[in-house]
């Protein structure tokens, strides 16, 4: 009886060892595996398709606003759209901001993370709330913007979904669970689609400034 | 070489589970702290669940050692295990507080990953509670061993007698 109890003993001991040790095998794994993939770096160069867009966009809103600010005789609702754009060009060209970061420099999650909070903060939540947001007041929207309103107002929403997902998807990198296909988004390296992704965002919001200050400038002339 | 393993693995798994331990109470307090719990109040018996798989082990450990239990000191797969285990825990304790790459060590302003040491709080129990198990099942069948010895010893006495 002794034996047979002892023999149980030492099965239900190794059972439960074995047990510890798959479960710590696995979680030493996957913490290696999650640890190398949350340290991965993106490399953004002075020749970054990105950068260089952005910078070349304002470039062209600042000489666009230099232009109306020479002319006479424009319509006040232009004038007012004109000072707007111009804190936006202040807005988008604050430190922090693509156009700002510092290149040849290698960049991690929290550093791509800031750039997207940096949009969010300057670029939605100055330019867009505070400034341009009249566009989508019937009431206060000039009819000299009617037809472009609703096409700022969706590209910006737009825009705003985008950002917010690549944010989203940065602050995953925190945590895993059990690498089934739905969660296992949470484990990979998505630095670079996410960098892509806020970029892109920016250059985009870029060409709704560049497109408005291009239309005072075009139509300024009463 | 089976020996020298075995202590090494023993010593090693003894002096790091203190440390292990007290970083878990730093962590566990620190989230405590932030989501204004009482550790040791209202949440007593949440933060006691974190902690007490650590103190059953330890105390284990330390019969181990006064009671000479060899059947658990000598058994180089429990030794290797629990190495594995507490190498494991170190693991989530230094990611915690140190891997900065995951973004909500950032977020939270503590300087601790609260997210993925919450993550991680089941795996490091149901391990710790493992270990403890077959801890104790070994000590049993150590001393039923010892019974039956005993008894052997007895035996050849009388026999030489």
């Amino acid at each position: 009886m002794k034996k047979f109890i002892q023999e149980y003993l030492k099965i239900f001991a190794y059972t439960g060892l074995g047990l510890a040790m798959i479960i710590s095998s696995f979680y030493l794994l996957i913490n290696f595996y999650h640890s190398s993939e949350v340290s991965k770096v993106l490399y953004i160069s002075e020749n970054d398709t990105n950068y260089t867009a952005y910078r070349e966009k304002l470039g062209k809103i600042k000489s666009n606003l230099s232009d109306f600010s020479r002319k006479t005789g424009t319509s006040s609702a232009y004038k007012t759209m004109y000072n707007k754009l111009t804190t936006c060009n202040q807005v988008l060209n604050t430190d922090g901001m693509l156009s700002q970061i510092e290149v040849n420099k290698r960049y991690n999650s929290f550093d791509v993370y800031n750039l997207g909070t940096s949009f969010q903060a300057n670029a939605l939540n100055i330019c867009w709330a505070v400034q341009l947001s009249y566009l989508t007041d019937p009431e206060l929207l000039p009819k000299e913007f009617e037809d472009v309103a609703p096409l700022v107002t969706s590209s910006v929403n737009s825009i705003a979904s985008h950002v917010d997902f690549a944010i989203d998807e940065l602050q995953n990198n925190s945590s895993y669970f059990m690498t089934t296909k739905i969660t296992s988004s949470t484990i990979r390296d998505y630095l670079s689609s996410d960098y892509q992704a806020i970029a892109s965002s920016y250059n985009d919001f870029a060409d709704i400034v560049l497109g408005l200050s291009e239309m005072i400038n075009r139509g300024g002339n009463d | 070489m089976t020996k020298i393993l075995n202590k090494m693995f023993y010593y090693i798994k003894n002096l790091v589970l203190p440390f292990l331990l007290v970083a878990t109470i730093y962590i566990v307090m620190m989230m405590f702290q932030r989501l204004e719990k009482e550790p040791f109040g209202a949440n007593f018996f949440e933060f006691l669940g974190v902690i007490l798989p650590y103190i059953i082990l330890i105390i284990l450990l330390l019969v181990n050692t006064f009671l000479r239990q060899d059947e658990v000191r000598n058994n180089l797969f429990y030794n290797i295990v629990s190495f594995m285990v507490i190498m494991t825990i170190a693991v989530f304790c230094y990611r915690s507080i140190l891997d900065k790459n995951m973004l909500m060590w950032h977020r939270y302003k503590y300087d601790i990953n609260f997210t993925y040491f919450t993550d991680q709080i089941a795996p490091l129990k149901v391990m710790l509670y493992l270990l403890s198990f077959s801890n104790v099942m070994l000590m049993i069948k150590g001393y039923l061993n010892d019974k039956k010895e005993d008894k052997k010893v007895k035996k050849n006495l009388e026999v030489s007698e």
